[in-house]
């Protein structure tokens, strides 16, 4: 069986048995989606990479809770979820908890890394919500989880998350209604 | 359904969701319809594992470096109720070997000779296990041990 055809649920078996190093794998497959929570929360790569490291040594700690019933990947990013927000609570640097919950006036890192179109009308939408509102979205269109999931990690009502992914989606629908009208110009 | 219903109803749809129906006799009918979802869906498709913050980097070595230097350590835990079970299993094996029909005919064909090596098995048998389970338990055994003498001294 090949590293990627292994499970998650599989591979804590294995580190909870005494394999440490197997924790290399959950690693390698979440460190991504956990740094772009980062990023969302603290808008600074270095904060990020933190955040990383202090996500994924809470998980390791705290392995022995998980209970096999849910998705491990869910109760990873509920994890990484709820540090971020309990970090910006307790931090006196960073902007205040209600700040959180406002869209950012700040200049967005998102701009910084736009590579296409696309993703720059979606980081256009998402520049109009809330920070948490932005992990919604990134873990519905980026890392493909329902909305259920994305409801249990982040604690919002499924509704909220529908409406702000289904905005999203109309955006996109309208550019890509630009793309088509270009085509049958070119035709 | 209507063009504009019928793209809000995909629109609303969930990750991994199956297309209604009507969604999808629509699209079946409407090539305009049926062009804007197969853009839609191209571009989400592309879009995704594709995250809007690329790590510069890989985390995973100094990650490691942390889990490796924290003091939870993990091993396979066999429960108490398990080393119960199979102790009680072992002795009560061991109780009811006399007034098996396998021991009496082993005896008939044997004689007494049968019994010494029997109880050197046996003593063996309970000896492994009990090297096996303080072996495994020998943390949980040197606390409990601390922890009486504590009281006692």
């Amino acid at each position: 069986m090949t590293v990627e055809q292994v499970t998650d649920e599989q591979v804590v078996t294995r580190v909870l048995r005494g394999d440490s190093e197997s924790f290399r794998i959950i690693v390698e497959r979440y460190q991504q989606h956990v740094y772009n929570i980062g990023m969302r929360f603290f808008h600074r790569e270095d904060d990020a990479y933190d955040f990383v490291q202090e996500v994924f040594l809470k998980v390791f700690n705290n392995l022995g809770t998980y209970r096999q019933k849910g998705k491990f990947r869910s109760w990873l990013l509920k994890l990484a979820y709820n540090h971020g927000i309990n970090m910006i609570k307790s931090s006196r640097t960073e902007p205040e908890f209600d700040e959180f919950m406002k869209p950012s006036d700040a200049p967005t890192p998102e701009r910084q890394h736009i590579k296409g179109e696309i993703e720059g009308l979606l980081s256009k939408e998402m520049e109009n919500l809330p920070v948490k509102y932005r992990v919604c979205l990134d873990l519905f269109f980026f890392a493909g989880m329902s909305f259920n999931d994305i409801s249990n990690i982040t604690d919002l009502p499924v509704n909220t998350i529908k409406s702000h992914v289904f905005r999203a989606k109309r955006q996109l629908r309208d550019a890509l209604r630009g793309t088509m009208a270009e085509e049958y110009y070119e035709m | 359904m209507k063009c504009n219903k019928v793209m809000e109803r995909y629109c609303s749809l969930d990750a991994g969701e199956n297309v209604p129906l009507g969604v999808r006799l629509h699209l079946l009918r409407c090539p305009r319809c049926s062009r804007e979802v197969q853009l839609l869906d191209q571009e989400l498709l592309r879009i995704k594992d594709e995250f809007p913050f690329q790590m510069e980097h890989d985390a995973s070595d100094a990650i490691m470096r942390h889990v490796y230097l924290s003091p939870v350590h993990y091993s396979r835990h066999v429960s108490s109720f398990k080393w119960l079970f199979t102790g009680i299993i072992l002795f009560a094996g061991m109780m009811l070997l006399p007034f098996s029909q396998s021991l009496s005919w082993l005896n008939d064909f044997y004689g007494g000779r049968l019994l010494f090596p029997l109880h050197l098995i046996m003593g063996f048998l309970i000896s492994i296990y009990a090297v096996i389970m303080v072996g495994s338990n020998l943390e949980e055994l040197k606390t409990y041990v601390d922890d009486k003498l504590e009281k006692y001294l």
